[in-house]
C-alpha cells in the first residue's frame, strides 16, 4: 500500500491586503456552521432528528471559502453533508434547522430533512443522497448555462470516494468537451466512509484525476479559508470566462465519523483527537485575527454569543413549528399534474390497513 | 520485433479463418437463415487474434462481438459457433442465442459477451481479485470499444484493478466509431491509453491492423499481470470496417476513411510481411484459402443438420 500525505498542508496566506470586515465575516461564518453542527449532533442525540444525519465539522473554512468566491449567479450542487452550504449560501438558519427537524417551515417543507436541503432563490440545487449522483446534474446545470448565454458556474462538490464512481468520469468527459463552466469541488476529508483514500483511489493525488481528460486540477489547504477562496475564484474566472472546466481538491480533516452514527473505530482515537486540534480551521483562523490585530478578544467573545442566539433561535423555531400536514402528502411530489396519482387519503388508508389499524 | 515463423502461420490461419466464417455469417444472414442482428468484425481480426494468442491456456478472456477471433484461438470450434449463428442444439448456448453473444465457454476460458459495454470489465476485474486470494498465477483479459470507454464503468473496473494490482490486460479496441459517433464527439483526448496515466497504471497505444504489434504488447501486459505487476490498459487503433450491426449502412462515415483504411487491412498486411520474409508464397496461399473453405463447408454442414432445441427444455439453463 502506497502511503501519502493526505492531509492538509497549510501555508498561510497573508491578511495584509485583506478587508478586515470581510474576514470578521468569515469568522462568523466559520462559527456558525461550526455551532450549528454541534448543537444538530445535540439534537440528533435528543432524537429531533431522524434518519441520516452528515456533519461539516472540521470543512467550515472548505465551504466559507467556496462561498467567499462565488456570485450570486453561481449555482451549487452538493453531497448529503450539505448543512454548511446552504447556510453560508445565506438561507436562514431557523428554516434549515426546521428541516432537519422534519418540519413543514424547513427549507424543503420538511419532506427532505438533512440529505435533501434545497434553496432555488439562492442557487442552492440540493444535497444529493446518492454518491456520486449530483455530478451528473451539476454537468447539465452547466451545460444549461452555456446554452442559454447566462453568467456564472457550477458548483459539483463531492467527496473524495466519490471520485471512483464511474458518473465522475463521464462527467469529467463531457465538462472538458463541451467546454462547460464547472469547477469539480472535491472535499477530500481523507476518508470515503471507513476507507482510506488510497484504499480506494488508485490515484490517490485527486488534483491529477483530471488528466484523462485533460482537466486541470488544482489541490488546496481546506482549512485555510483565504487559500480556497483565492483558488476558486482563479479556478472560477476561468471556468466563466474560458469555459475551462477544473478539479479543485481541497483537503481537510474530518473531525468526527462518517454520519452521527459512525463510532469512526477505524481510524486511531488519539491521532483523531490531535488532528482536531492540528487542523481546526477556525481556531487558526482566530489565532490570525488576533495576531495581526484584525480582531480582540472582545469581538470573538460577542461573535459567540450571538451565534449561540442565533441557532438556539433555529432550534426555538424548529421545535414549535407544526409537522406537515397528512394532506398534503403529494404535495410538491409532481412539477405538474400527473395522471393516476392515488389522493392522499387512499394512501394513508393503505398505511393504516398495512399497519392492521383498520 | 520479428515474430517466428510458427506463431505468423498460426496467426495468419486464425485470421483468415476469422474473416472467412465472418463473411459467412453475412451470407447466411442475407439467405435469412440467422435471424435477427449479425455483427462483423471485419478489420479487428489481429487484436482478437494477436491478443488471443499472448494468453496462456488457464487464462481467461471476455471477447466482445467484434472478437470473433479470440473464440476461436481460445478453442470454439467453426462448427459450433455456426449451431450458435443458427440457434441450434449444438451451438455454444444450445440454441438458447442466436448471436456472437451467449458465446461463453468457462472450459475454454470465454466469459461470455454482455451486450451492454463495458459491462464485462468488472467481471473480469472480479474474476482477476479471485485469481489473486486464490493464488493462482492466471491472467483476466477484458475487451471493450471507444464507445465503452465514456461509460463510468470503465473508470470503476480500471481504478479496482489498479487499486488492488490485479492481473487483468484491458484491451480497448479503438475503431473510430461508437455506433454512429466518431470518437472526437465522444472525448477531448487523442489516446484513450492516455487514461492509464490516471489510475497510475501503464498504457500502450499499438497499431491494431499490426498483428506482431499486437501480439508483442499484449504478451508483454499478460507477463506484467501474470508476476503480479498489476494491470494494463491498452488501446489498439483500428476502424470499423462494415456497418455497427448488419442492418447498418453506415452512410455517416465517410468513404475516404475507409479506403484509406483498407490500405492497412491487417490479414493484406501480415501476408506482406510473410511474404517478405520468405513464409509465404501465392499457392500456399490459395492452399490456405481451400483448406479454411472446406472447413467451413464441413462445420455449415454439421451446423445446417444440428435441430433446434426441444421446446420442453425451455427452462433449462436459466438458473445456475
Amino acid at each position: 500500500m502506497r502511503t501519502t500525505v493526505n492531509k492538509p498542508r497549510s501555508h498561510m496566506i497573508s491578511l495584509e491586503h485583506e478587508a478586515p470586515s470581510d474576514l470578521r465575516h468569515y469568522y462568523a461564518q466559520m462559527l456558525l456552521l461550526r455551532r450549528f453542527e454541534e448543537r444538530t449532533s445535540e439534537m440528533y442525540v435528543k432524537a429531533k432528528i431522524g434518519g441520516y444525519c452528515h456533519l461539516n465539522l472540521g470543512e467550515e473554512a472548505t465551504i466559507v471559502g467556496l462561498n467567499a468566491a462565488l456570485t450570486p449567479d453561481d449555482y451549487v450542487f452538493t453531497n448529503y453533508r450539505e448543512h454548511g452550504y446552504i447556510l453560508a449560501r445565506g438561507a436562514d438558519p431557523k428554516r434549515v434547522m426546521a428541516e432537519l427537524f422534519g418540519k413543514e417551515t424547513g427549507v424543503s417543507g420538511g419532506r427532505g430533512g438533512s440529505m435533501h436541503l434545497f434553496d432555488a432563490e439562492r442557487h442552492f440545487m440540493g444535497g444529493y443522497a446518492i454518491v456520486g449522483g449530483q455530478v451528473p446534474l451539476a454537468v447539465g446545470a452547466a451545460y444549461a448555462l452555456k446554452y442559454q448565454g447566462r453568467p456564472g458556474v457550477v458548483i459539483a462538490q463531492m467527496g473524495d470516494a466519490t471520485t471512483n464512481i464511474g458518473a465522475f468520469y463521464e462527467s469529467l468527459n463531457l465538462a472538458k468537451l463541451w467546454q462547460l463552466p464547472v469547477i469539480f469541488f472535491i472535499v477530500n476529508n481523507g476518508y470515503g466512509m471507513g476507507t482510506a483514500v488510497e484504499r480506494g483511489s488508485s490515484e490517490p493525488n485527486l488534483a491529477k484525476k483530471g488528466a484523462s481528460f485533460r482537466i486541470h486540477g488544482e489541490r488546496v489547504d481546506g482549512t485555510d479559508v483565504i487559500a480556497v477562496r483565492d483558488a476558486v475564484r482563479r479556478l472560477r474566472q476561468k471556468a466563466e470566462q474560458d469555459h475551462e472546466p477544473a478539479i479543485l481538491d481541497v483537503v481537510s480533516f474530518r473531525f468526527r465519523g462518517h454520519s452521527v452514527i459512525d463510532a469512526d473505530r477505524y481510524r486511531d482515537a488519539g491521532a483523531v483527537r490531535r488532528g482536531r486540534e492540528k487542523f481546526d480551521p477556525i481556531t487558526s483562523f482566530a489565532t490570525r485575527l488576533l495576531d495581526q490585530q484584525i480582531a480582540d478578544q472582545a469581538f470573538l467573545d460577542t461573535t459567540a454569543q450571538q451565534i449561540d442566539a442565533e441557532v438556539q433561535a433555529a432550534i426555538d423555531f424548529a421545535t414549535t413549528s407544526p409537522d406537515p400536514q397528512a394532506a398534503d402528502l403529494y404535495t410538491f411530489m409532481y412539477a405538474t399534474p400527473v395522471a393516476n396519482t392515488p389522493a392522499a387519503d387512499d394512501a394513508l388508508r393503505a398505511v393504516r390497513i398495512n399497519r392492521g389499524e383498520e | 520485433m520479428e515474430l517466428p515463423p510458427d506463431l505468423l502461420h498460426q496467426a495468419h490461419y486464425w485470421m483468415r479463418l476469422t474473416r472467412a466464417l465472418d463473411d459467412r455469417g453475412t451470407f447466411l444472414h442475407k439467405q435469412s437463415k440467422i435471424v435477427g442482428g449479425y455483427f462483423s468484425q471485419i478489420g479487428h481480426e489481429a487484436i482478437s487474434v494477436g491478443a488471443a494468442l499472448a494468453l496462456g491456456p488457464d487464462d481467461v478472456a471476455a471477447p466482445m462481438h467484434r472478437d470473433l477471433g479470440a473464440y476461436l484461438v481460445r478453442g470454439i470450434t467453426p462448427q459450433r459457433i455456426l449451431a450458435q449463428y443458427l440457434g441450434r442444439v449444438d451451438g455454444v448456448s444450445h440454441g438458447r442465442d442466436g448471436n456472437i453473444h451467449g458465446m461463453g465457454d468457462l472450459n475454454y476460458g470465454i466469459v461470455g459477451f454482455i451486450s451492454h459495454l463495458p459491462a464485462s470489465l468488472p467481471v473480469m476485474v472480479g474474476m482477476a481479485h479471485a485469481f489473486v486470494l486464490k493464488g493462482e498465477a492466471r491472467v483476466a483479459m477484458g475487451f471493450y470499444g471507444d464507445g465503452g470507454s465514456s461509460q463510468g464503468l470503465s473508470h470503476e473496473a480500471l481504478n479496482w484493478a489498479a487499486t488492488f494490482r490485479l492481473p487483468v490486460v484491458f484491451i480497448c479496441e479503438n475503431n473510430q466509431y461508437a455506433y454512429s459517433t466518431p470518437v472526437v464527439r465522444q472525448m477531448y483526448v487523442d489516446n484513450i491509453a492516455d487514461r492509464a496515466l490516471g489510475y497510475g497504471m501503464p498504457g500502450a497505444v499499438v497499431d491494431g491492423n499490426d498483428l506482431s504489434a499486437v501480439y508483442h504488447v499484449t504478451r508483454t501486459a499478460v507477463e506484467r499481470a501474470r508476476n503480479g505487476e498489476g494491470p494494463t490498459l491498452i488501446e489498439c487503433k483500428t476502424m470499423r470496417m462494415r456497418g455497427h450491426a448488419i442492418h447498418d449502412n453506415m452512410a455517416y462515415v465517410p468513404p475516404t476513411l475507409l479506403e484509406e483504411w483498407a490500405q492497412r487491412d491487417p490479414i493484406l498486411r501480415l501476408e506482406a510481411h510473410m511474404q517478405e520474409r520468405g513464409l509465404l508464397d501465392d499457392a500456399a496461399l490459395s492452399d490456405l484459402l481451400a483448406r479454411i473453405e472446406a472447413e467451413l463447408d464441413a462445420a455449415q454442414a454439421f451446423a445446417e443438420q444440428s435441430p433446434y432445441p426441444d421446446p420442453t427444455t425451455l427452462t433449462d439453463g436459466v438458473y445456475a
